[in-house]
């Protein structure tokens, strides 16, 4: 096993820079995830790192051994990196059964006879298939193939997996299941994977590191904590954790503290001014479970907006609100049922991320 | 044994790229383009060069001329064949759409009974030669034909003469007709029918309906086959040589035939200029019958899961249509193979006697017993067997490689298989006899087998493409990227995914240019010798000489032969979708 590291890759459609100048390392037996929307480049740069795609620019090597270099002229072809692939559509082939899917990546290694089956077996046991071994593609499930596609990749213990999308054709509860045992799989097995996905919560349980791209850049790298708590820009605070995004401007407030006034003149406290170069204005970004509903005359609360109520959701465990605070909608999450109508939503301070507004950031 | 001990043992490496004789991919992908282009373009370029030289090619003492061209404008004869062949093409693409255009609609749209049974009958001539149905046509509506013996002998007189240029070119639109109704077919079953339910909706009778909805989206379709009709019935050789010669017309591709056969010293450069003559007409009407076919998606208004098309109710018309469509084929179809294998059984046929009295077993005797018809039948199967094999092969490959690969030349590679749809067989044919003749060290391929085999190959690229692209387009693209990261070259993950997967539609192919093969007779009557005669050659040459009762029999195998392989092409067709299911 080895390190990915990848270097300025870039990749241009005509004018379109579908993957600009993205970098980062994948260390030895490390899970990072590119994290993103659609089209932000996810998947050209995993498609890249394969060898299925030829990217404009860049650099990318697993340990010492170079896949592709632009300045040197180098692509090796899909078929010498060594590289395990899993896809969204698992790619079965449908003429072989479970078997011999499993066992043609052995077939070209030349690994044959008893060896090519113990391994086939070791490979169909490590995600619970053994027993379908004689089954064809389209017997299975789309869970028990999404299983098989793995096995077929790592019985030749590729040196990285590249993993693309790969529970997005599950349902809900088999995607929760299908994400346990695959982080312990990869834990296990200690094997440099990249995993590509848009899913938030798949990207923050199974990483050690997530990169979140957006129009073919890196925007963030960091541990899902990191992510999580210190998103670098408002994109990223929406993108992971879905938060409110409100404007204002920056103000310096009685006590010396920092502060924001919005349009209708309300003011909140913050934590602290963001960092970079100042700008006139100011995004805050809040996260619906950290919005605090409460009813005028209630017990006091600190650092509140006044708004409306309008618009209630019943999610079983909670209750979802959106409430109007001057020109804003403000979205919150709480267990207690409350009316339409007035009432005071509590920002704490602590909860409130702050960011400079740049010009082209969301409004 | 734990999972983690073999995880952790020694490595694999990706499949070794010292000990791979280097990637045969780009080599083979050049080899393909090469073959492919020398296939289709020899017999042309050779064809060109020759309509522009003074003397025959193998002639030393020969120089650069246009005489050819001018001689050829000049001949009378000459002008008189393209006048008959135009004439004979506007006739029959007019009743070839006609026919097409109205079977098409009435079984795909009305309410007929036995509507399945219809199409499948209405669609079988396009497995019968034409060759074969020209002559069904001539035992019974011929001028001494049994049907028109028998009007003369009731009403005095024989109310038509196939022997004349609008005769024959009804009888060409009969011979095609079902093409062009395969390809309407096709188009309206494309056709979302809640277009026309809404016009039900919105107040239109049934007729209405198809006047001003199914006719017009039909459009695309119905110009497409003008144009493939007007092209057949300019290169159709089989009604002009068996009507038409016997009454003295000449076609252009009587014309072609007579100048090169029937010469003692035949005047090359006019007759290359003949033979690219017809390949410019042929071939300006291919270029834009295909720029049509390219817009026509613009006029599928939905596809995929639109609603399944629903018959009209046409309430008590549906028994005159069906009648309609019985009569039709009892008389175009039914009667005349009948005629035709009762002939191959009988000394005469004719109104005046019972045959039943004439009945004889001499022709299939002949045909057992003379070496030229077993050497011709046997001839046939081989080719077909080894040639069918041989087509299909290289077609896998073309595929392949315009595909499933990223060479460069793909688009051009499939261009050039394109091409022969614009090569007329006897201008094939004329190209591949002069390539043979004239091209140093190839004449050892004259009068072989072999010979056939890869004219007939050239001829059939079109086809065999058509045949096999679309089951290749239905492999989704990850699955041979999957092969390639596991470690897969690509030609291994052709040969061990693509192929394997596609086998059915490969299958498939083989069948239909089999019988194509069985049936070939345009491009063979140049090419064969004493020793290589094929079916569809000795059933001219036999003809040719006035021999009616083998020739009959011969007809009789090759049908035999073709609806065997129908059978199969059927049973395999119920068994193609299973095939084709990806994940």
């Amino acid at each position: 096993m080895a390190e990915l590291v990848v270097t300025g890759l870039t990749r241009t459609y005509g004018d379109v820079r579908a993957v600009d100048d993205v970098s980062f390392r994948v260390a030895d037996g490390e899970l990072v995830t590119l994290l993103g929307p659609s089209g932000c480049g996810k998947s050209t740069t995993l498609f890249a790192i394969a060898g299925l795609d030829r990217a404009t620019f860049g650099h990318i090597r697993v340990g010492s051994n170079v896949f592709f270099d632009s300045a040197a002229g180098i692509h090796l072809a899909p078929e010498h990196r060594n590289c395990g692939l899993v896809f969204q559509s698992y790619a079965l082939w449908p003429h072989m059964s479970v078997r011999d899917n499993v066992e043609f990546p052995l077939k070209l290694r030349k690994v044959a006879g008893a060896k090519a089956r113990e391994k086939a077996a070791w490979a169909l046991s490590l995600v619970e298939m053994e027993k379908l071994g004689s089954r064809y593609p389209h017997e299975l499930s789309g869970g028990q193939q999404q299983r098989v596609a793995l096995a077929r990749t790592l019985v030749y213990e590729p040196q990285v997996l590249l993993l693309d999308e790969p529970l997005s054709n599950l349902d809900a509860k088999l995607r929760l299941r299908a994400r346990g045992w695959l982080r312990e799989l990869q834990s296990r097995l200690k094997i440099t994977t990249l995993y590509v996905t848009h899913d938030q919560d798949e990207a923050l349980a199974l990483s050690d590191r997530i990169a979140v791209m957006s129009a073919g850049k890196i925007v963030q790298l960091g541990t899902p904590r990191e992510i999580y708590r210190e998103p670098a820009t408002p994109f990223i605070a929406d993108f992971v954790g879905h938060s409110n995004i409100l404007v204002g401007t920056p103000v310096r407030r009685g006590d010396g503290g920092f502060g924001v006034r919005f349009a209708d003149e309300q003011t909140l406290a913050l934590p602290a001014e963001p960092q970079g170069a100042a700008t006139p204005r100011l995004q805050v970004a809040i996260r619906p479970e950290h919005v605090g509903l409460k009813l005028p005359g209630d017990a006091a609360a600190a650092n509140v907006l006044r708004g409306r109520i309008i618009q209630r959701d019943f999610l079983g465990t909670r209750f979802e609100y959106v409430v109007a605070v001057g020109d804003s909608l403000l979205r919150a999450t709480c267990a207690e049922e409350l009316e339409l109508g007035e009432v005071f939503a509590e920002l704490p301070t602590r909860h409130c991320m702050t960011f400079w507004s740049q010009q082209g950031d969301l409004p | 044994m734990s999972a983690t001990a073999i995880a952790n043992g020694e490595a694999m490496a990706a499949p070794p790229r010292e000990r791979a004789p280097a990637d045969l991919g780009p080599a083979i992908q050049w080899a393909v383009l090469g073959f492919t282009a020398l296939l289709v373009l020899a017999p042309i370029a050779v064809i060109a060069l020759q309509s522009l030289q003074s003397a025959p090619l193998y002639d030393a003492a020969r120089n650069f001329t246009l005489d050819g061209y001018f001689r050829l404008f000049a001949h009378a004869e000459f002008q008189v064949a393209v006048e008959n062949s135009v004439m004979l093409a506007v006739v029959a693409t007019a009743v070839a759409t006609v026919v097409g255009v109205a079977s098409a609609i009435a079984i795909i749209r009305f309410d007929v009974p036995g509507r399945a049974w219809l199409e499948s009958a209405m669609l079988g001539p396009i497995y019968i030669s034409q060759l074969v149905l020209a002559l069904g046509w001539y035992v019974l509506y011929g001028p001494s034909g049994y049907v028109s013996l028998f009007l003369q002998q009731w009403l005095g007189e024989v109310p038509w003469n196939l022997a004349s240029i609008p005769g024959m070119g009804v009888l060409g639109g009969l011979a095609m007709a079902p093409a062009v109704m395969l390809f309407c077919t096709s188009s309206l079953s494309l056709m979302d029918a809640s277009l026309e339910d809404a016009a039900r909706s919105a107040g239109a009778s049934p007729l209405r309906v198809v006047r001003s909805i199914t006719l017009p989206l039909l459009r695309p379709a119905i110009v497409y086959s003008l144009l493939l009709t007007f092209v057949g019935g300019l290169e159709m050789l089989s009604i002009p040589l068996v009507f038409g010669w016997p009454a003295g017309l000449e076609f252009f591709t009587t014309f072609l035939l007579r100048e090169t056969m029937g010469q003692a010293d035949p005047d090359y450069g006019m007759l290359g200029a003949a033979a690219l003559t017809l390949l410019a007409m042929v071939a300006v009407f291919v270029l834009v019958q295909q720029k049509l076919l390219a817009q026509r998606q613009r006029f599928v208004t939905v596809r995929g899961k639109s609603q399944r098309p629903k018959p009209i109710d046409v309430g008590r018309w549906r028994w005159a249509i069906f009648a309609a469509f019985a009569v039709y084929l009892m008389f175009t179809v039914v009667l005349p193979m009948c005629a035709l294998v009762l002939r191959s059984f009988v000394q005469y046929l004719t109104p005046l006697m019972s045959p039943w009295e004439f009945l004889t077993l001499d022709y299939y005797r002949t045909l057992w017993e003379q070496d030229i018809y077993t050497r011709s039948i046997g001839n046939s199967l081989v080719v077909a067997t080894i040639g069918a094999a041989v087509c299909t092969a290289l077609i896998a490959l073309i595929t392949a490689v315009v595909q499933r690969s990223e060479f460069r030349f793909g688009r051009s590679l499939e261009m050039l298989t394109m091409f022969p749809r614009a090569v007329p067989g006897m201008v094939a044919g004329i190209g591949f006899l002069w390539v043979v003749l004239w091209v140093p060290g190839l004449s050892a391929l004259h009068g072989t087998l072999a010979i056939m085999v890869i004219a007939f190959t050239m001829r059939d690229l079109p086809t065999a493409y058509a045949t096999v692209a679309p089951s290749f387009l239905q492999i989704g693209r990850e699955i041979d990227q999957s092969a390639r990261v596991s470690g897969a070259s690509w030609w291994r993950t052709v040969i061990s995914i693509v192929v394997p997967i596609a086998r059915p539609a490969l299958i498939a192919c083989y069948l239909i240019v089999f019988i194509s093969f069985v049936k070939e007779y345009a491009s063979a009557v140049f090419l064969y010798a004493p020793g290589n005669e094929i079916i569809g050659t000795t059933m001219l040459s036999t003809w040719a000489k006035g021999e009616v009762g083998p020739v009959a029999a011969l007809s009789v195998i090759q049908l035999v032969l073709t609806l065997m392989l129908v059978a199969g092409l059927a049973y395999l067709g119920r068994g193609l979708p299973r095939a084709v299911e990806g994940d």
